[in-house]
């Protein structure tokens, strides 16, 4: 090749430089355009701007937004959060002993296992984990009930739940707990002071991964929930693809995002740093 | 005066098996009041299980464990009040140094006042400043800082007994030199009996009242640090401990061994060693010189190697075919009498200089 | 083992029962004379004419093209990217980074209607390519942090040692990280593709009239109660497809170079 090592650093800087620049760019821009553009694109429909064949007026107006914050609307959403909350706290109740189990008290071979076992049902959709359910609900009668939709909220998110606390307890280092022991604390006091704390992280990695997809989900509440169940997922399908009214459809989007991201940052501010 | 001997810890028959792999056969030891006693085997050898077994968090198969006096065998451990300085230290990250050390007292709901007060009091034992480092979290300390923080944690709630596994292992040899007097003085300032396990003869040798010589699951021999040095009872404590050489060859009579370089006059041997037998000799008893005279044994040979160590040299002298002694010689010596490879020299020593004979 | 470690026991076994049985009654039912229970009869009429649905077969090339396509164009696009940005010499990585980020963090539902508002401002025909579209901003977003993470792992010595050896910039790449990364490739060409071929909401919002896919199938007939055994016999089919793609995806994971 006859470069000098000089030239080779020059060349080698230069060359990476470029080759990122060709290789990142359609990327950037493929997102920038169809994922991105989209959002703002929702904006204007909020505020008006745009209007029916994509016609654009310049007179942006806040009327959408007060047709989406009417009393009707507000109720489905503190309705979809709170059944986001209490599929929430219905998965963390469920998962922890499991995960706990699975991580510190299961034998080696047995976890590899479990741990296959608990994770293959991640892979299945939403859509068909709620169909089998729904099969089983069916014959037992209890479909539009809302019990059938928080059995199908628990049900598709657990596993959303269960990974994450595994993955931290499993880190936990067992020596800990015995030292915990030999200073006089039995396992009920180690549970709480050393146990508990060190788990934090997965417990917010995991409330995090559920609620926030939990407040828009929409399968679960319009399979199995019909229509005496209500939620912030099932009123944007029917605003965009039954009555297609783009507007207020954008300006309920843009108020369900900006409570859900609000939500969050107050979450966790207030846990404190947390790493996904 | 009748002189009543105390035992703070003691394992009559403790058995442990893992499957079907025995780890630890019948041991028996007893561990006396204000005693720094000192497990000491290689790696594998059941020690970290012995001092678990004691703490209570592992079960024995068999055997009973007494705390002074008492019969702690069915007792968890967290109502044994056994003291544990663990391998990697255990430090509760989510704590501070304060709230690491002051857990013990917590959990006895002590007043906070006396909390504050002993924390102070234990930090200064093993020379942390409170000021300086209470607040501090566990991984803003250095090696050597964390290990005083894991002591003092287990020393704040008068423990019948400390343990520790193997705590100087990770640290520097500097710092595991000035630890081991620390380790020391600490125990003589507090009197609590100390049960120390390492794999190091120099640590044990250097802290310990007591030693006990631990091999496959078997105490080999328990005894005083000189005793164990100076008079091993086999061939597996002459060798862990300290060096020696190792002289195959037979037993003449009680008092005579022969090995390929000739006979060699042996303390009076009383057990029925018949047939092959090893004699130990440690190199610092072998005198090296250019003729010697007025010692029990000597022999002729040549000098192999000369291997320098700093503050001594080894000095490797061939007596046979098949045998090479490696002796001790002062810097000195081997000035003055001009010491090399390749030099015909003549080695010898007395009948009290050997530290034993066993079997092969 | 203590009482409490039995009840843990117990209670995890029962978590994996729940949410293994609804599964297992589907893909029983499916092979049931009688589609649900009590009685069961064996057979694999529901399953034959599920191969006679011209509907499914409609759906099931429409479903099959769309993931063959996003996962290329993802792999290559979203490999390409990790690999540039991990190389580069930049101020803005981490900015760059979360552009790729925010769409795995976004809801869903939002990033779909978003597509539809889009694409209805542009009068975008909705159908094949409107889907893919969708598709593909997702799982690029995704390949990226699945290559990122795997190489960051690579051994950047590697590289440096071939280009000490004359090799410039482009041959090392070819000849060095491409086929030490292929385990990672393949993966996240796997990983492209199930996401495209399971999606659901993104693909709901986005699509035209007549195309569909075959969860839009299953779920058009399920939406109004009905639980059917030909219903069934699909969902069987997607499960154990599912299922066959994550294991692949995972033995190809545990592929290290």
């Amino acid at each position: 090749m006859g470069f000098s090592k000089i030239e080779m650093e020059f060349l080698k800087r230069i060359g990476i430089r470029r080759a990122s620049t060709y290789v990142l760019t359609p990327s950037l821009a493929f997102l920038a355009v169809f994922f991105y553009t989209p959002f703002i694109i929702v904006l204007l429909y909020s505020i008006g701007v745009v209007g029916i064949d994509g016609v654009v007026s310049l007179t942006p107006t806040f009327k959408y937004f007060i047709e989406a914050l009417n009393p009707l609307y507000l109720r489905v959403i503190l309705n979809s959060l709170y059944l986001a909350a209490l599929t929430t706290i219905s998965c963390l109740a469920i998962a922890y002993p499991a995960a706990y189990y699975i991580a510190l008290k299961a034998s080696y071979r047995l976890r590899s296992l479990l741990i296959v076992a608990v994770i293959l049902p991640y892979w299945i959709s939403f859509l068909l984990r709620t169909y089998a359910l729904m099969t089983i609900l069916s014959s037992l009668n209890m479909l539009f009930t809302y019990q059938a939709v928080i059995i199908g909220m628990i049900y598709d998110y657990l596993p959303f739940m269960i990974l994450p606390l595994y993955v931290n307890l499993e880190k936990l280092d067992k020596s800990l707990l015995e030292a915990s022991y030999t200073l006089g604390a039995n396992p009920i006091k180690t549970f709480f002071k050393v146990t508990l704390p060190l788990s934090m992280q997965g417990i917010v990695a995991g409330c995090i991964l559920v609620f926030v997809p939990a407040t828009g989900e929409f399968i679960v509440p319009y399979m199995l929930g019909g229509v005496s169940v209500t939620t912030i997922g099932t009123l944007t399908w029917d605003l965009f693809l039954k009555f297609h009214n783009w507007w207020r459809g954008a300006a309920l989007s843009i108020i369900y995002i900006s409570i859900v991201f609000t939500i969050l940052v107050i979450y966790v501010r207030k846990i404190g740093g947390v790493e996904l | 005066m009748i002189y009543k001997l105390e035992y703070d810890v003691e394992l009559i028959n403790i058995t442990k098996k893992y499957g079907s792999t025995p780890v630890l056969s019948n041991i028996s030891l007893s561990v006396r009041s204000n005693e720094f006693f000192s497990i000491l085997g290689p790696s594998g050898s059941g020690k970290t299980t012995i001092l678990r077994i004691i703490a209570g968090l592992t079960k024995p198969d068999d055997g009973i464990v007494k705390i002074k006096g008492v019969d702690v065998t069915s007792l968890p451990p967290y109502r044994r009040r056994v003291g544990m300085v663990f391998q990697h230290l255990a430090l509760f990250p989510h704590l501070t140094v304060f709230e690491n050390i002051a857990y013990s007292l917590r959990i006895m709901k002590m007043p906070e006042d006396d909390v504050r007060r002993r924390v102070k009091e234990y930090l200064e034992i093993v020379n942390l400043p409170y000021e300086v480092y209470a607040g501090r979290k566990i991984n803003q300390l250095s090696g050597g800082q964390q290990q005083r923080v894991a002591i003092a944690r287990a020393l704040i709630m008068e423990p019948k007994v400390l343990l520790l596994d193997e705590p100087l292992g990770s640290l520097d040899f500097k710092l595991r030199q000035h630890m081991m007097l620390e380790l020391k003085r600490l125990q003589r300032t507090v009197g609590t009996t100390f049960i120390y396990v390492t794999h190091d003869q120099e640590e044990a040798l250097i802290m310990s009242d007591r030693i006990a010589v631990l091999n496959n699951g078997r105490i080999e021999q328990i005894g005083s640090p000189s005793e164990i040095y100076g008079k091993p009872k086999n061939k597996f404590v002459a060798s862990f401990i300290g060096e020696a050489n190792f002289i195959t060859g037979k037993l003449v009579s009680d008092e005579v061994f022969v090995g390929s370089f000739g006979y060699v006059k042996i303390p009076k041997v009383n057990t029925a060693l018949n047939g092959r037998a090893v004699l130990s000799i440690r190199p610092e008893r072998i005198r090296v010189g250019l003729s010697l005279n007025g010692l029990d044994n000597i022999y002729k040979g040549e000098i192999e190697e000369k291997i320098y160590t700093g503050s001594y040299v080894y000095v490797k002298v061939r007596v046979s075919v098949d045998t090479c002694l490696k002796c001790l010689v002062p810097v000195t010596d081997i000035e003055n009498l001009g010491l090399n490879e390749g030099m015909n020299v003549a080695v010898g020593w007395n009948k009290q200089d050997i530290i034993g004979v066993f079997e092969d | 083992m203590s009482i409490v470690d039995k009840l843990m026991r117990i209670h995890t076994i029962s978590v994996l029962l729940f949410l293994y049985f609804p599964i297992a009654i589907v893909v029983l039912s499916s092979f049931n004379e009688y589609g649900g229970f009590p009685s069961f009869k064996f057979t694999t009429k529901w399953y034959e004419s599920l191969l006679q649905n011209s509907t499914v077969w409609k759906a099931f090339n429409n479903s099959l093209s769309v993931a063959i396509l996003c996962a290329l164009v993802s792999v290559i696009l979203g490999f390409l990217s990790a690999y540039g940005l991990l190389r580069a010499d930049t101020a803005f990585k981490s900015s760059i980074e979360s552009i790729f980020y925010i769409p795995i963090i976004i809801p869903e539902i939002t990033e779909a209607l978003s597509l539809l508002l889009f694409y209805n401002f542009l009068s975008f025909p909705l159908g094949f390519f409107s889907v893919l579209i969708g598709h593909i901003a997702f799982s690029i977003s995704f390949v990226f942090v699945v290559s990122k993470a795997r190489l960051a792992g690579f051994d950047k010595s590697l590289e440096e040692a071939s280009m000490t050896l004359g090799a410039n910039q482009l041959q090392t790449f070819i000849k060095i990280t491409l086929p030490l990364s292929a385990p990672g490739i393949a993966a996240s060409t796997l990983l492209a593709f199930t996401l495209s071929w399971d999606d659901f909401i993104k693909t709901v919002f986005t699509t035209g009239p007549g195309f569909q896919t075959i969860p839009l199938v299953i779920w058009s007939q399920s939406a109004r109660g009905g639980v059917s055994p030909e219903l069934n016999a699909l969902t069987s089919l997607m499960l154990i497809i599912s299922i066959t793609l994550s294991y692949l995806y995972v033995r190809m994971m545990r592929k290290q170079h």
